[in-house]
C-alpha cells in the first residue's frame, strides 16, 4: 500500500552544500500491517513523511501510495494524518475544525455532526469543543489531531509522534485505540520517539539513522527488544 | 470545482470576512474620515460642493483605496499557510491545493467588491453621489491585476507583500527610466512588469463613465490573469515543505 524504493533526498545548505537528509531508503507497508518509524532527531524521519504526502520531493526514488504518486492517490482518496506539530489555526473551535475538515474529507453534510460528536466522545474532547484552538493544552490539541486524521475513515494513517504531549491516562487510551484503527484493508505507518511505544503498536519498525534504513525489526509482543536494537543500529553517535 | 471544495467556500468566505473583510471596512472608513477631513482629497482645497466637490474626493479616495483593498485581500493568501503550516492537514484530505487557492481568490476577489461597495454606499452617504459601477469597476480592474501578481508572489515567497512592494517599486523606476520606445531594454521591461501605469489616475475616467480603452484594459486583465495561473502552477509543482 505504501511503498518507498531507493528515496533519496539531498538539500542543499545556504552555501550551496549538499546534506543528505536520506539516503537510498526502502520499506513497504502493506494492508493490514502498522509500521513505526523509529530514530534519533535529524535521522530523516520528517523528510521521509513528507515525500509520502508530497509535500516534498525525492531527490532521487519514489514513494508511492497504491501504485500511485502520492498527491495523486491523497487528491482522489486522502490520508489520515496527525503532523509532529498540529497546526490549525487558533481562531477556530474544535468543533468547527472537525466540521471544516470533514467537508474536506467529502463527508456528508448531514453526517459531520454525527461523525464529529463521535470523535470528540472518543478522544475525550467534550469539554473541549467549544473552546478554541488557542485556548488548548498540548495534549488537548494533540488529540484533536488525531480526530481530525479520522474523519475521513481512511485506508492508510500516517501518524507522526501520535502520543506526543498526552498524559499518562491518554498514551495508555492511545495504545487500546491503535489497536482498534487496525483494519485488515488499511495501512499504518506511526513515528516516534518512544521505542516502548512502537513495541507495543507496530509490526515491525525501520530504525533509521543518518538517513539510512538502520534496521528494520520485526516485533515480537512477547520479547521486548527493540530498545536494542535501536542501541545497535544508532551506536556510532553513542560511542 | 469539487462538490468537496464547493462546500468549503462557505468557511472561506468566513475566513475573508474576519481577517480580510472588516479590515478592508476599517481601513474604508479610515479613508473616509480623512476624506472627509480634508486631509484626503480636497487637501484644502476649495472644490465648491455637491456632485464636483464628491467626484473630486472619490478620485484620490480610490486610487488610495483600491491598491490597499487589493493588498489585504491577497497578502499571505498561500504564504501564510505554508508559513503556518497550515498545509499540512488541509492538503492530506482528498482536494487540489491549486484548486482550493484559486477559490480563495475568486473568495477574496468577491468579497473586496462586497466590501468596497459597502465603503462605497458610506462614501455616497456622506459626500454624495458617485458612480457606484464605475468605482467597483476600477477596483476589480485592479484587483485582477494587482491581485494576480500578489497571488503569484504568494505562491513564491513567504515575504510576498515585500516583494510586491519591491515589483510594484522595479516597475515604476525602470518605466520610468527605459521608456519602452526609447530601447529594446525599455521594451522589454515594458512587457514583462506588471503594466502599473494602466490604472496610475485611471480612477477619473471610470468616474466618468468611460473607463479605459480597451486594448489597456484587456493588457492590464491578461497581464493578472497570467500572473494567476502561474501562480497555480507554482502551487501545483512547488513543495509545500521546504
Amino acid at each position: 500500500m505504501i511503498a518507498f524504493r531507493d528515496v533519496t533526498r539531498i538539500y542543499r545548505s545556504p552555501l550551496g552544500r549538499p546534506i543528505r537528509a536520506v539516503e537510498g531508503f526502502s520499506l513497504a507497508v502493506a494492508r493490514g500491517e502498522v509500521v513505526g518509524l523509529a530514530g534519533p532527531n535529524g535521522a530523516g524521519k520528517s523528510t521521509l513523511i513528507n515525500i509520502l504526502l508530497g509535500y516534498l520531493s525525492p531527490t532521487s526514488g519514489s514513494a508511492t501510495i497504491d501504485g500511485r504518486a502520492p498527491r495523486e492517490y491523497i487528491e482522489a482518496n486522502g490520508v489520515g494524518y496527525l503532523s509532529e506539530l498540529v497546526a490549525i489555526p487558533p481562531s477556530w473551535t474544535v468543533r468547527s475544525a472537525l466540521a471544516r475538515y470533514a467537508v474536506l474529507a467529502g463527508l456528508a453534510e448531514r453526517e459531520i455532526p454525527r461523525r464529529a460528536t463521535q470523535l470528540i466522545e472518543l478522544l475525550g474532547l467534550e469539554e473541549h469543543e467549544r473552546k478554541k484552538v488557542r485556548q488548548l493544552s498540548k495534549g488537548t490539541l494533540q488529540r484533536l489531531g488525531l480526530a481530525q486524521a479520522l474523519l475521513g475513515d481512511s485506508e492508510v494513517l500516517v501518524l507522526d509522534e501520535p502520543a506526543h504531549g498526552l498524559d499518562p491516562t491518554w498514551t495508555l487510551r492511545f495504545r487500546d485505540l491503535m489497536g482498534e484503527l487496525r483494519r485488515p484493508d488499511r495501512a499504518i505507518l506511526t513515528v516516534s520517539h518512544d521505542l516502548d511505544e512502537l513495541e507495543r503498536t507496530a509490526d515491525r519498525v525501520a530504525i533509521m539513522h543518518r538517513g539510512r534504513l538502520a534496521r528494520l525489526v520485526e516485533i515480537d509482543p512477547s520479547i521486548p527488544s527493540l530498545e536494542r536494537h535501536f542501541r545497535e543500529a544508532t551506536a556510532e553517535d553513542a560511542a | 470545482m469539487s462538490g468537496r471544495l464547493a462546500r468549503y467556500a462557505l468557511f472561506q468566505t468566513t475566513d475573508y470576512v474576519r481577517e480580510r473583510g472588516i479590515p478592508l471596512l476599517l481601513v474604508g472608513a479610515l479613508l473616509l474620515l480623512l476624506a472627509g477631513q480634508g486631509v484626503v482629497g480636497s487637501a484644502g482645497i476649495d472644490l465648491g460642493g455637491g456632485g464636483v466637490r464628491a467626484l473630486a474626493i472619490a478620485m484620490v479616495f480610490l486610487e488610495l483605496f483600491a491598491p490597499t483593498a487589493v493588498l489585504i485581500a491577497v497578502n499571505g493568501i498561500v504564504s501564510g499557510d505554508r508559513k503556518h503550516r497550515y498545509y499540512r492537514l488541509l492538503f492530506s484530505k482528498p482536494i487540489s491545493a491549486p484548486r482550493y487557492y484559486a477559490q480563495a481568490f475568486l473568495v477574496s476577489l468577491f468579497g473586496t467588491l462586497a466590501a468596497t461597495l459597502l465603503v462605497l454606499v458610506a462614501f455616497r452617504a456622506i459626500f454624495g453621489a458617485i458612480p457606484i459601477w464605475g468605482s467597483l469597476h476600477f477596483v476589480l480592474l485592479y484587483f485582477l491585476l494587482f491581485g494576480g501578481v500578489g497571488f503569484l508572489l504568494s505562491a513564491i515567497t513567504e515575504y510576498d507583500w515585500i516583494a510586491l512592494g519591491v515589483v510594484w517599486s522595479l516597475a515604476w523606476l525602470l518605466r520610468s527610466w527605459f521608456p519602452a520606445g526609447e530601447s529594446w531594454f525599455g521594451r522589454v521591461v515594458n512587457v514583462l512588469l506588471p503594466p502599473l501605469q494602466l490604472l496610475a489616475g485611471a480612477a477619473a475616467p471610470f468616474l466618468g463613465g468611460a473607463g479605459i480603452d480597451t486594448h489597456s484594459r484587456l493588457w492590464a486583465v491578461g497581464y493578472g490573469v497570467a500572473a494567476l495561473a502561474t501562480g497555480l502552477l507554482v502551487v501545483r509543482f512547488r513543495p509545500m515543505a521546504s
